[in-house]
């Protein structure tokens, strides 16, 4: 099934939760989110047995939430996009329609700084769980120690008085 | 130092008291880590085992200890610079890796890549394949105690890095395809090398099977070990063998064909509990072993019928392709490799997602934890086919 029909087919159940299309898919609103994807999974003709990847962009004045939706049966895909704003990034977990959401919510949490509402366990998975600030945010600065160790070292090759540390060339 | 010391030792007791709040262990369960430094494992990674004697309650995944923020730099480097980086996600299958990010990037610049580039990607990626699947099946036995058929597997992967090596001059971390083409042509030296290669190493994989995909004792171990079934693993996003051995059939390669898969001939194995029960540790481990049988039909036909021409499309230096977003989807040899970059015009890419196959497959242990024996839970890592690296980025 094409794009168009599949965007038609939620539009049909949800006539006002459907917004902009794009060439993949669309944008829904963040608050029927859930429920959308409840529906894609569960109608026969788009059956979406698979959230392939959940993840985020950061644009700079907000946040887009992208899903990427395989069916295996039918042999389609669709894209599902939600944008949400950066300072208070809150939306529906959907663990429960798919349980891979589960680690790919907890990594969006811990690197972008989503909360998912109702997420079994969301707690950070890549970063130690005492660690400041969500790193694939554009506006991140990496700390400089954490726990007395400094992420700065002395360059040997380069004599004293002159600028004496290399900063770790991440970000 | 010393303050070091005590912040960590306070953090630790800090941890601990967490943890016992978090799982709160019950009559006569005990905590027992499991890593990070263990030899099953397969890298680091750490799991926390709520255990009742030999029979585990659950085993909690903390993974996180090879993050070293791939996505991150992904943003700050040029698109042919990020290259290098995608072989560190999955050192045992890096050419999967390279082809999936060129892939993404040549949709976003639209680049057309010459078809004997696309030929030498599907000999590179089908020889990376089996490379991979030997270790993992060889770590695998090694795991559950087994050592000779690993000693075997890594002497025929030897034989794999040394084509490689001559292909591309690495070892394990190619850099090989680039985007728009391939980094160097394959002589017809090297072809009929590879060819002889096959001609011995086909009834190697006969031989294996009498050494211990047979053995009755290794069946007895893990057959009906752990079956995951077919909404399980669709529900967890289980990919690649994985997947299959729980008996759904699809595969990238055949189902949303790329390069030139579709000119090839060879089928696509699926689990249907050779010995025991679907998706078991056994079924995951015999189709590894069915797809390097595939891998060598396929690279025979690739080196047969590869074309000549140019390797590498024109493509300029710095490449800025025109803001909006793709995906591209390449089977490796952990399953589906899912790549998703935006472009904002700019000459870096404003996001790159990589959804591995070890990531959704290790979220999926939890689950299957629940009422098994420890010594089981090291063959169903080894039959997963974790990669640490793969899953943290």
């Amino acid at each position: 099934m094409d794009v168009q029909s599949q965007i038609n087919l939620i539009k049909g159940k949800f006539p006002n939760e459907v917004l902009e299309n794009f060439a993949t898919g669309t944008f829904v609103n963040a608050e029927k989110l859930k429920a959308i994807c409840q529906f894609c999974r569960d109608n026969e003709e788009l059956s979406m047995q698979v959230l392939t990847c959940m993840t985020a962009v950061d644009l700079g004045d907000h946040l887009e939430l992208v899903y990427h939706l395989i069916s295996y049966s039918k042999k389609h895909d669709l894209v599902l996009k939600v944008t949400l704003p950066r300072d208070n990034a809150v939306i529906d977990s959907v663990e429960s329609v798919w349980k891979t959401a589960d680690w790919q919510e907890r990594e969006c949490f811990d690197l972008f700084g989503v909360n998912f509402k109702n997420h079994p366990d969301l707690r950070r998975i890549m970063l130690p769980d005492d660690w400041q600030g969500h790193p694939l945010r554009k506006d991140y600065t990496p700390p400089t120690e954490y726990h007395g160790m400094s992420h700065t070292r002395k360059n040997p090759l380069i004599p004293e008085g002159q600028s004496a540390t290399t900063e770790n060339s991440n970000g | 130092m010393q303050q070091r010391k005590i912040a960590m030792v306070k953090q630790e007791l800090k941890d601990l008291h967490e943890l016992k709040q978090l799982y709160q262990p019950v009559a006569d369960e005990m905590l027992v880590n499991m890593g990070p430094q263990h030899p099953s494992t397969h890298g680091v990674l750490n799991f926390l085992l709520v255990t009742d004697g030999e029979v585990m309650h659950k085993a909690v995944a903390h993974v996180g200890y090879l993050h070293r923020g791939i996505e991150k730099i992904g943003e700050a480097v040029e698109y042919n610079g990020f290259v290098p980086f995608t072989d560190r996600v999955d050192y045992l299958a890096a050419m999967s890796a390279n082809q999936g990010f060129a892939m993404a990037v040549e949709k976003l610049a639209s680049i057309q890549v010459p078809e004997r580039a696309e030929y030498l990607r599907v000999i590179a990626t089908e020889l990376n394949r089996i490379a991979s699947h030997l270790v993992a099946n060889g770590a695998m036995a090694m795991d559950i105690g087994a050592f000779t058929p690993f000693v075997h597997w890594l002497k025929e992967r030897e034989f794999v890095n040394d084509l490689m090596e001559e292909l591309c001059g690495a070892r394990l971390t190619y850099n090989y395809i680039r985007i728009g083409g391939v980094a160097f042509d394959c002589g017809k030296e090297l072809a009929e090398k590879i060819v002889k290669w096959i001609d011995h190493f086909e009834p190697m994989v006969d031989e294996f099977d009498r050494l211990i995909t047979n053995n009755e004792i290794f069946v007895q171990r893990l057959a009906n070990v752990s079956p995951i079934s077919a909404e399980e693993a669709m529900s967890y996003n289980l990919v690649g063998p994985n997947l299959r051995a729980s008996g759904v059939d699809w595969d990238i390669r055949r189902d949303v064909p790329y390069s030139v898969y579709s000119k090839f001939d060879f089928k696509i194995p699926v689990g249907k509990g050779f010995r025991g029960t679907v998706g078991d540790c056994y079924d995951r481990f015999v189709l590894r072993i069915l797809e390097i049988r595939e891998s060598c039909k396929i690279l025979r036909q690739a080196l047969a019928t590869m074309p000549e021409g140019e390797i590498m499309a024109k493509v300029p230096k710095t490449i800025k392709p025109p803001k909006g977003e793709a995906i591209a989807r390449v089977e490796s040899a952990r399953g589906e490799l899912f790549y998703y970059v935006v472009s904002d015009g700019s000459s870096k890419p404003l996001r790159v997602k990589i959804r591995a196959g070890s990531f959704t497959a290790m979220s999926i242990i939890e689950h299957l934890s629940k009422g098994v024996m420890i010594a089981d839970l090291v063959a169903i890592i080894g039959s997963l086919d974790v990669v640490a690296p793969e899953v943290d980025r």
